[in-house]
């Protein structure tokens, strides 16, 4: 348990840092009607909300397992192995959860932000200063919304986490799937400990998100 | 003494804008139209939002866009004054930092001296959604000023205020424009708009500048100001007015 707790912890600090990063510049990407490859990057985002995540996990096993292509090619030449390792436990929460953190980001930039973009253009600003001054702090209550719902839905995957990390007892093991390995063996009592434990850090994120979002 | 020369082919789907049109003009100019003749897509061209196919748009003696020569400056390099239809303020600014977005550093003096005689100094540290609608249009006017621009252009700058307000807002955009004397170029579909604000008028049909002249010349062409839906009817069901369709027109 106290180290499911620390890797839930990692996972949550890892992906409050990738989140508002990467959510943000995937939606930037996506509003702009010029971008290249605009439909499939759109696609891809939104495949986690509509494919089993068991399945998603499998096809990356498939995929980033030392004994295929890109895994063997990972393996060989960089020394890393991503699967069954911490590295897949982040890429499973990363991938459940960036879909739920580009949604809002790019339904705020999308209903508005276009006017106040332009704005700032006529108004002088370039476009570094435009989106750091202008749409940023525009669209932070949606930034902070998505990156609260990413974190959550990370903290609480369950499917591709199995697939990616393995779940191995002490090495791989988040909360949810403590939770999951505690029902398997009929331990009730700890699964109840563990689901109250989760649910109240998530409430905690959720509580202090929201007041960030205020403030 | 302020020339604008423009002549543009702008489409947007199956929308297509032609305009030729050259105003050596201070003072506030009107563009008249109903809704979708492409009115706020002519002011958005020549602030730089909006790419034209062909044509060219000068501004005194400087370029802003040319299809032959591959010219097009970008909004920042126009120095444009754009007041948006719904104002388009920065709602995590106050109001202050609002006006203060664009003017040039140093310019507190100036920012000051506008927002008094915009009468907004009561609400400098307000975020734009604690101010009304009539206050917000004041502050997205100051806004448009304080960057000193070479041309201010209004996007419908009367459509989201009541009736009440607008006679009054209309005479303090008429006393603040004249007295800053930067020319202005107002789109509107509210003929007390141009009857109030105005110097010249530019009528438009859907895609096509149908009159242009001095604003009581215009009036006094038409006993009423009906007329002016006739005109544009009559552009749509190819009837009659079709003169001017390309013209260029010199006041």
């Amino acid at each position: 348990m106290p180290h499911a707790a620390w890797l839930s912890l990692e996972v949550a600090v890892v992906m409050a840092i990738l989140y508002p990063v990467v959510g943000f510049g995937v939606a930037y990407a996506l509003s702009r009607p010029g971008f290249p490859f605009r439909r499939l990057l759109e696609a891809i985002v939104t495949l986690p909300l509509v494919f089993p995540p068991v399945a998603i996990g499998f096809f990356l096993l498939m995929l980033l397992g030392r004994g295929n292509v890109l895994g063997a090619a990972l393996y060989r030449h960089v020394g890393f192995e991503l699967v069954f390792s911490v590295w897949g436990v982040l890429l499973a929460a990363f991938i459940s959860g960036l879909p739920l953190v580009v949604k809002p980001i790019l339904s705020a930039i999308e209903s508005g932000s276009e006017e106040l973009i332009e704005a700032s253009y006529t108004l002088g600003r370039g476009k570094w200063a435009t989106v750091f001054r202008v749409l940023i702090p525009s669209i932070r209550r949606s930034i902070i919304a998505g990156v609260t719902l990413g974190i959550g839905r990370s903290l609480g995957e369950v499917g591709i986490t199995l697939m990616l990390g393995g779940n191995i007892v002490g090495k791989t093991e988040t909360l949810s799937l403590a939770i999951y390995n505690s029902v398997l063996d009929g331990d009730f009592h700890r699964a109840a400990r563990i689901s109250f434990f989760l649910g109240g850090a998530s409430i905690a994120v959720f509580t202090v998100s929201r007041w960030m979002g205020e403030k | 003494m302020t020339t604008l020369d423009i002549d543009i082919r702008l489409d947007r789907g199956s929308f297509s804008l032609q305009i030729g049109l050259c105003m050596e003009t201070p003072g506030i100019t009107a563009l008249l139209g109903p809704s979708g003749c492409g009115k706020s897509t002519l002011l958005r061209a020549i602030a730089g939002l909006e790419h034209p196919r062909q044509g060219h748009i000068r501004m005194n003696d400087k370029v802003w866009f040319d299809s032959r020569c591959s010219v097009c400056l970008s909004p920042q390099q126009r120095r444009t004054g754009f007041m948006f239809q719904h104002y388009a303020l920065f709602p995590h600014m106050s109001v202050w930092d609002n006006i203060c977005f664009g003017a040039p550093n140093g310019a507190v003096d100036q920012v000051l001296e506008l927002a008094e005689k915009l009468q907004i100094t009561d609400i400098l540290d307000c975020r734009p959604d604690r101010t009304s609608g009539g206050q917000r249009q004041r502050v997205a006017l100051a806004r448009a000023l304080a960057m000193a621009p070479d041309l201010l252009l209004l996007d419908e700058p009367f459509s989201s205020v009541d009736a009440l307000l607008r006679g009054k807002l209309r005479r303090l955009l008429r006393c603040t424009v004249s007295e800053t004397g930067i020319p202005a170029l107002i789109v509107t579909h509210d003929l007390d708009d141009v009857r109030e604000v105005a110097d010249w008028v530019g009528v438009m049909g859907t895609g096509c500048l149908l009159r242009f002249g001095a604003v009581d010349e215009i009036f006094a062409a038409s006993r009423d100001a009906g007329i002016w839906y006739p005109l544009w009817d009559a552009e749509n069901h190819g009837s009659i007015v079709k003169q001017r369709t390309r013209s260029r027109q010199l006041v």
